[in-house]
């Protein structure tokens, strides 16, 4: 009898009484093939599910360092992953979600870093969530949120493997999802939603301008039009001279307020962006530059907007793509408004509120009972060698204090090669 | 879920006034930014205002537009103006405040200015200039090389290394000597010259009257005494020298160390002043590449300037008045409560020792 | 949230500034003007305050080690009975009531003059406060939080005193000791108050984690305080004359005017509107007090407290027709603040007194 199973390698025998077993199978994609004689039902694996190839990320891409992106097929994301950790420390747990979808998830850590508290955290929140279907991994991540109606995201999502990789190598753990392209790296701090894998691979001088950057750009983006709308309806006193002059004949045929000017224009910012990317590629392309002169230079020439407020706007909405995670730069043009409106309501001291508000509601959040603000009250000095500056990388041995890692257990796998 | 109902609530509260009220408000475009204002002395009661409102480019003709009114109060007088032009005046801008001389003589300046320190809307970097004639007439004149009389203005009382003979008197500075029982108000002096405008002399508060002026070179070395670190190009020309007539310094650096005795019936002052400058003109009679005719020329330079910084202290001690806060270093050692009285008998006793120590680095590059 | 279930909760940075952060409120703005009697003499007041306060600091300490789970409140029950205590707590909380009000009332009286020109300060009064008990609503922990932030923040402030040193005259500093009994006595009745905000350790001491070391904590706070209260003090006596420091009612807030950058100028709109930032972490710790306060006397923890002592304090700060009250009022709270100050000696002496077996948790 196991003669004719061990003929065919992909074959698996299945008990003849197991109906249910049958006809799932069936579903799954096999053939069954049935010996009379015998009654021996063979269950024959003669699927296999369409995966697309390895290719390059779009949302993520980086000029130096790895290219690929993971794929919508867990397999491949997992293999790509393993190939990057060979250690027999990287374990995986599975797990099935959603009742409807029967979504397989991945819960990926290294056993000998890994903090087993944060790790009982994932697994438990995992295991109680009770929604119906996952297109996305990004659903899973909001499910997991610990502040569900905050505007910032609380996990980083990511389709590069490196950056799941050096998330597992400081001791955080990573979630995939089948079907989806993304995993979610846990916990994750807010000043690290600024870090682009690239900063480890230029050198650490470059590393540091690029990353003080962007993240000083998202306070700019905020602030930028907000300060506008204060300086020239509340405090005409904080201009200098010069500065003052250009304005007032800038401004001279607006008729609108500029609380109601910046709204405008900044709405037709978002009306370009999300237009160009509901459009095919090349199109899309098009409408971005030509929406942007063609509606700038006539917006001015018809004395709707001021052509300050154009180059205001337009270099804020720059600075809002300059988070490496696609989720913050939506977040900072959400904050924004705030900020316009509070500007508008109290001028600078608006602002100032406002940002009591940010810094507040960023001081409260958590991600896996880690606080979010950790690297600007630093949880270990250490820390400090990758924060605004990233020393060079003979500094960077150390665990950040965010995933509190263990530190008891040495790896045992020098030993085994 | 209380903080999150509480957080939607300021939202809301922000979005809902945010879009209803910021309609009242004006901007920048619909206000007149007064930048500079004049006063002329009319009669013992009423004043000439004089305000300069620049204009940006394409609006109007004009680039400063002026108006003249005549008042008892400042705040009067800013209403007055308001009817006259289109729009809203405000003096959060405000920069340059003029008197004529007549007018400080008159002793008015300082409740004028007390008013603007007042206003918490005016800033303290207002700087305060005496005019020669009637300030009515600088404001409107044309200025055919400077278009942008208020910018004009502006940039004269900028600070900057070639005018540092001027004490640029802010607000602060004028209230703060004025109110200082040590120190007494020196302002600059402007005069127009023929399509231009240029300090001429810088003027001298009794307390609240002008009483005399001084010129830009006397007002530099009491700018040096007061401590002043970089100073303008001098030219220095000699008096009864044989060999030596007349010469160039720049790039001129100076450090001073005045010591008093402590004792304000008999005050002394040990004033030590050390220069470092470069020669960039000389005329006269000296081979300057030998060492020793080179130092003979500095010692003649310290004589010089020696000279004529006790020419400006006995000046300053015929009228009694002490710009450079010299008797401030008998003050620090005063038990008790100083008075200006106090200040103008120990400079009218003061026994003064200077001695300047002159360096030049270098003649240029050339021999 | 989740620190609500955990008493023990502040770290040492948390002590260091939230001792530090709540001190500096409005009065700081306004110091070299109440010092103003002494004239120029009083640049080094503030180490004086500081020394005052350290000292005062020991006795709250002291009675904290000796009921560590007990805010003040419970305290007061402990030693004075139930209804004695309560009462006295009642008198605490319209005395932390009256303090908010005159914190946010005297601040937004200054954004109305230099900021919000010709503007009613309802509403921003209502953001403030709303502000507020959305800070308190996390905690103890998330208003030290909020502290260390605005601390940060605020550091930049000092920058703003570059140019008064600049245009100062360091000469002013002498003579050193040239004022009279009475103009000293005026001048530290008016300064004083400055520096309160250091007594709130009493109310949140069970919280703290490492209870031995708080006074190293707190005092190191409070000196960091000290010295920020010492720096603009010492820069607005070089930068005014004595005139200016008694007519001028915030020479801290002129000093900022003198700053220019070349792309921004009025570096007081700036400056005071950042101070907001320094209101609020006061506002935040005492308004927890408050709620606290409500706390014991109701003998139930609740969230609606909060919003209770913010209606009051709106009530005192907007009601009509009391202006000349609520001026005196303001302007006297800081007898009690002094009394409050002294208050923790008189308990310990009563601790001492009282016989062994009343003692609290040891």
């Amino acid at each position: 009898m196991q003669s004719k199973a061990n003929v065919l390698q992909t074959a698996e025998v299945i008990e003849a009484s197991d109906l249910a077993n049958i006809i799932s199978s069936v579903t799954e994609g096999n053939t069954i093939l049935y010996f009379h004689i015998e009654d021996l039902y063979l269950s024959i694996k003669t699927f296999s599910a369409p995966t697309a190839a390895i290719a390059e990320t779009d949302t993520e891409s980086s000029v130096i360092g790895p290219q690929n992106a993971l794929t919508e097929s867990l397999e491949t994301n997992l293999s790509l992953l393993k190939r990057r950790i060979q250690n027999p420390n990287l374990k995986i747990k599975n797990f099935v979600v959603g009742p409807e979808t029967n979504t397989k998830v991945s819960v990926l850590y290294m056993e000998n870093i890994v903090n087993e508290e944060n790790l009982d955290i994932v697994i438990k929140k995992i295991e109680k969530i009770d929604h119906p279907g996952f297109n996305d991994i990004s659903i899973l991540q909001q499910l997991l949120d610990e502040h569900p109606f905050s505007p910032f995201p609380q996990y980083h999502e990511t389709v590069r493997p490196d950056i799941a990789v050096s998330g597992l190598l400081d001791g955080r753990i990573v979630v995939a999802m089948e079907n989806s392209n993304g995993i979610i790296i846990c916990p994750i701090s807010f000043f690290e939603l600024f870090i682009s894998p690239e900063d480890y691979y230029n050198r650490w001088t470059t590393a540091s301008l690029l990353r003080s950057l962007r993240f000083f750009g998202f306070f700019l983006t905020i602030i930028l039009t907000p300060t506008y709308i204060s300086v020239l309806t509340y405090h005409p006193e904080m201009l200098p001279f010069d500065v003052l002059l250009n304005l007032q004949e800038s401004r001279g045929k607006v008729p609108f307020s500029p609380f109601m000017e910046v709204l405008f224009m900044e709405l037709v910012i978002e009306i370009l962006r999300e237009a160009g990317s509901r459009m095919p590629t090349k199109i899309g392309q098009t409408i971005g530059i030509v929406g942007g002169i063609v509606i700038g230079t006539a917006a001015v020439e018809a004395s709707l907007v001021s052509n300050t407020l154009i180059v205001i706007v337009a270099v804020s909405a720059l600075l809002s793509f300059l988070p490496p995670n696609f989720i913050m730069s939506n977040t900072s043009r959400f904050v924004r408004y705030f900020f316009i409106f509070s500007a508008g309501l109290f001028g600078l001291y608006g602002q100032m509120l406002a940002f009591a508000w940010l810094f507040h509601h960023l001081l409260s959040l958590t991600s896996l009972n880690t606080p979010y603000m950790t690297p600007l009250i630093p949880r270990k000095w250490t820390d400090l060698f990758d924060s605004v500056v990233r020393m060079p990388t003979k500094f960077l041995k150390y665990k950040p204090g965010i995933a509190r890692a263990q530190t008891k257990k040495r790896p045992p796998v020098d030993k085994e090669e | 879920m209380k903080k999150l109902i509480l957080l939607f609530f300021i939202v809301g509260i922000t979005l809902t006034a945010g879009c209803t009220e910021t309609g009242q408000r004006t901007s920048v475009e619909e206000l007149s930014l007064v930048s500079s204002i004049g006063f002329d002395l009319v009669n013992d009661k009423e004043m000439r205002m004089t305000v300069g409102i620049p204009q940006p480019a394409g609006e109007s003709p004009e680039l400063t537009e002026s108006y003249s009114v005549n008042t008892e109060m400042v705040s009067e007088g800013l209403v007055k103006l308001s009817s006259k032009t289109d729009k809203m005046i405000v003096i959060n801008q405000l920069r340059t405040l003029l008197f004529s001389e007549e007018f400080a003589k008159n002793g008015k300046v300082t409740e004028i200015i007390e008013h603007f320190y007042r206003n918490p809307t005016v800033g303290n970097k207002v700087r305060i200039v005496i005019v020669k004639d009637k300030v009515e007439d600088v404001l409107k004149a044309d200025y055919p090389e400077n278009q942008h009389m208020d910018a004009y203005l502006n940039e004269l009382f900028e600070p900057k290394l070639h005018t540092s003979f001027s004490p640029f008197t802010s607000i602060h500075d004028y209230m703060n000597t004025q109110t200082d029982p040590v120190y007494h108000t020196m302002v600059p002096y402007l005069e127009k010259k023929e399509g231009s405008l240029e300090v001429t002399k810088v003027a001298l508060f009794d307390s609240e009257k002008l009483v005399d002026t001084i010129s830009t070179e006397q007002s530099l070395l009491i700018q040096a005494l007061v401590g002043l670190k970089k100073l303008s190009p001098i030219d220095i020309k000699f008096k009864d020298n044989e060999t030596d007539k007349h010469l160039f310094l720049e790039q001129i650096e100076s450090d001073v160390n005045i010591k008093g005795n402590k004792n304000i019936d008999f005050p002394k002052l040990n004033i030590d002043l050390k220069i470092r400058a470069v020669l960039v003109e000389y005329k006269g009679n000296r081979d300057l590449s030998k060492v020793d005719e080179y130092e003979k020329l500095e010692k003649e330079i310290n004589k010089h300037l020696e000279r004529e910084i006790k020419e400006i202290l006995e000046k300053l001690q015929k009228l009694e008045l002490d710009p450079a806060g010299l008797s401030e270093y008998f003050r620090m050692q005063h038990k008790g409560k100083w008075t200006e009285d106090l200040t103008k008998k120990v400079i009218a006793s003061l026994d003064y020792k200077v001695k300047v120590e002159m360096k030049v680095l270098n003649t240029g590059t050339l021999r | 949230m989740m620190d609500d279930n955990k008493l023990k909760v502040l770290n040492r940075y948390h002590v260091v500034f939230l001792i530090q952060n709540v001190i500096i409120g409005t009065t700081v703005l306004s110091l070299p003007h109440r010092l103003s009697s002494m004239g120029y003499s009083q640049w080094w007041m503030p180490l004086l305050f500081g020394v005052v306060a350290n000292l005062l600091l020991i006795p709250m300490i002291w009675l904290g080690l000796k009921y560590r789970n007990d805010t003040l409140f419970v305290i007061h029950e402990k030693l004075f009975g139930k209804w004695a205590g309560k009462t006295i707590n009642a008198i605490l909380l319209i005395y932390f009531i009256v303090v908010l009000s005159a914190v946010s009332s005297s601040f937004l009286q200054l954004i109305q003059v230099v900021a919000l020109v010709d503007r009613e300060i309802t509403a921003p009064l209502i953001i403030l406060l709303l502000m507020t008990i959305y800070i308190v609503h996390g905690g103890i922990k998330s208003i030290a939080r909020f502290c260390i932030m605005s601390f940060f923040m605020t550091l930049g402030l000092l920058y703003f005193l570059n140019w008064g040193i600049a245009d100062g005259d360091i000469r002013h500093t002498m003579p050193i000791f040239n004022f009279t009994a009475k103009q000293f006595f005026t001048a530290s009745k008016k300064g004083l108050m400055a520096i309160g905000g250091f007594e709130l350790i009493s109310f949140y001491f069970p919280y703290i984690i490492n209870q031995k070391k708080a006074l190293k904590h707190a005092s190191f706070g409070l000196w960091l305080s000290i010295l920020f209260i010492f720096f603009f003090t010492f820069v607005s006596v070089m930068f005014f004359s004595e005139w200016q420091l008694k007519n001028v009612l915030y020479p801290v807030l002129n000093l900022f005017k003198e700053g220019q950058l070349s792309y921004l100028e009025r570096l007081d709109v700036l400056g005071i509107t950042m101070w907001v930032f320094l209101i609020l972490s006061t506002t935040a710790a005492y308004l927890w007090a408050a709620k606290k306060g409500i706390d014991s006397i109701r003998s139930s923890p609740k969230k609606t407290h909060l919003y209770f002592v913010a209606v009051f304090v709106f009530i005192l700060v907007k009601f009509p027709y009391m202006e000349a009250f609520q001026r005196i009022l303001f302007e006297r709270v800081f007898y009690l603040m002094y009394a409050l100050f002294l208050w923790p000696i008189l308990l310990c002496l009563i601790h001492m007194i009282k016989p062994k077996k009343n003692e609290g948790l040891e």
